[in-house]
């Protein structure tokens, strides 16, 4: 080595760049690699957002609803713990840079921890989607059990519902008496056509057992067969009936208990307008719904729904409603991103540990963990708190 | 190793490597930017607390809170404060289209009827019932 080149400060490398590089552009071919693809991610993640702001759009009471039966204090928390992991990334970095091997490993060991953490109270979310439930269900002790038959007019057009009670006799109108044809035109229930196979009538207070006035509510109409002595015996039968006197929609938590579920919630009677995809814990309260809720003590009787009760039932998965098909979507790509990221810093960590540090990697690897910090800086309100 | 190539390098000794990758040339108070960070965490959480007369404050003033916050994670954490101008044309692409996205999609947003029962809902519980059976 010559003396100039000691004076100079200046020592050649094997690896030396390329002139090309060098010259006024400091930027290395991973950094620009990395920030390629986190533009792509950002194309990514603004498609589902798109699709998320034109659905809320639509439907922004539902969503707001709905976000209300989200956990807002586990969310807030995995705020906090993916700002702190994003803290000891930039840290690892740093460390990494001025080649400090201990400070690496310890911000490695944190970040790692942080986004398992994540990943941990994400899924108590998810198992908290898992066991809440919307039932439609017979309450027993108040029911009365009722069979919906289903008949048409003379003209084959319009369609009626009969109650009955499984020993044979049939609501007239005014009290349920021996099943004739006579009886079944007087105790007649004109269906309205809800669109999309189901049929709606309201069946009088003394057929319910209920106060007031009951849904009758049938899917699936059979193919209309006209009949021109109104004979009961010759009706189409529903393919199938949905609810009718003493139907409860409940919404809350569940679990398993011998056949049927231990339920923690709110119930509230059935509505003429019943969407399952709808209903909502905050909207059983909102109508004045019965409190259910478990208190630590003995279940009450009213806390046990039977599964030959269950008329229909519902899971708040992504098929809930678009709520939650939002929801899953941005929370389960995200989550995908946490899974991904936590991949590159267990390498980053294991050859910390075996004493080799690469602070290139180390530094893409955080522009990677800061972008899925800044993704969920986004979804944590969008998703939880608006 | 010829005199000549290294005269070239002579005026330009603080950077030997050309590749400035593993030389920190900047300090960032990292623990401020995390304090900063959990406040506005808070201040969301906060003024989410508050229902204002009209959604769109809510959302907008989430929203702003958000772009804040993630300012300062691509500005200080992701050294984008002492990048290039290569990284920044490298960002200006999406964030581009995005803005085209999100513009394209005001007039969906102002058309529709805001309402519980809105045809897409409908279109995707009809869809979805299949799965649930």
């Amino acid at each position: 080595m010559s003396e100039t080149l000691l004076d100079h400060g200046y020592i050649p490398e094997e690896h030396a760049p390329d002139p090309v590089l060098s010259h006024g552009d400091p930027t290395a071919p991973g950094k620009i690699g990395i920030w390629l693809f986190l533009a792509s991610e950002i194309m990514f993640f603004i498609g589902i957002l798109g699709s998320y702001i034109v659905l809320r759009s639509g439907s922004s009471l539902m969503f707001a609803q709905h976000a209300e039966a989200l956990s807002k204090p586990l969310a807030g928390l995995n705020t906090l713990v993916l700002i702190f992991s994003s803290l000891t990334m930039a840290l690892s970095v740093d460390a990494a840079q001025k080649g400090n091997r201990n400070r690496l490993v310890l911000c490695l060991v944190l970040t790692f921890l942080c986004a398992a953490g994540f990943m941990v109270i994400k899924s108590i979310e998810y198992a908290d989607k898992a066991h809440h439930r919307t039932i439609v269900a017979a309450v027993r002790d108040r029911a009365t059990p009722v069979r919906v038959e289903l008949g048409s007019d003379a003209a084959g057009k319009k369609y009626y519902a009969i109650v009955a009670k499984p020993d044979g006799t049939i609501f007239n109108g005014t009290a349920f008496a021996k099943k004739t044809d006579k009886d079944w035109a007087a105790g007649a229930i004109p269906l309205q056509d809800q669109g999309s196979g189901v049929f709606v009538g309201e069946v009088a207070g003394g057929a319910s057992g209920v106060a007031g006035r009951s849904p009758v509510k049938v899917y699936q109409l059979a193919k209309d067969t006209p009949s021109t002595k109104d004979s009961a015996a010759k009706l189409p039968k529903p393919n199938a009936v949905d609810w009718g006197a003493g139907m409860y929609a409940y919404d809350g938590h569940v679990h398993r208990h011998g056949d049927g579920y231990v339920f923690s919630g709110y119930r509230m009677p059935m509505e003429s307008e019943f969407n399952i995809h709808l209903i909502s814990e905050a909207y059983i309260k909102e109508k004045g719904g019965e409190d259910l809720e478990l208190k630590g003590k003995e279940p009450k009787p009213a806390n046990f729904i039977e599964d030959k009760d269950i008329t229909d039932q519902i899971t708040y998965g992504p098929w809930k409603n678009i709520f939650y098909a939002s929801y899953f979507a941005l929370t389960g790509v995200h989550g995908m991103h946490v899974l991904g990221g936590m991949v590159p810093i267990g390498i980053l960590l294991i050859q910390g540990l075996r004493g080799k540090i690469f602070a290139p990697q180390t530094e893409y690897t955080g522009l990677y963990w800061h972008f899925v910090d800044l993704v969920w800086i986004f979804l944590f309100p969008l998703l939880y708190l608006i | 190793m010829s005199t000549t190539s290294e005269a070239n390098r002579m005026g330009e000794p603080e950077e030997p490597h050309g590749v400035s990758e593993s030389l920190p040339h900047h300090s960032v108070n990292y623990f401020m930017i995390f304090l900063l960070l959990v406040v506005l965490t808070i201040v969301t959480v906060a003024i989410a607390r508050k229902r204002f007369r009209s959604e769109w404050v809510n959302v907008l003033l989430a929203l702003l809170v958000a772009s804040v916050k993630a300012i300062f994670v691509a500005l200080y954490f992701m050294h984008l404060k002492f990048e290039g101008k290569l990284i920044y044309l490298i960002l200006i692409v999406p964030v581009c289209l995005c803005v085209l996205l999100i513009v394209a999609l005001i007039p969906d947003v102002i058309l529709t009827q805001p309402d519980a029962h809105s045809a897409s809902l409908h279109y995707f519980n009809d869809f979805m019932r299949g799965f649930r059976h």
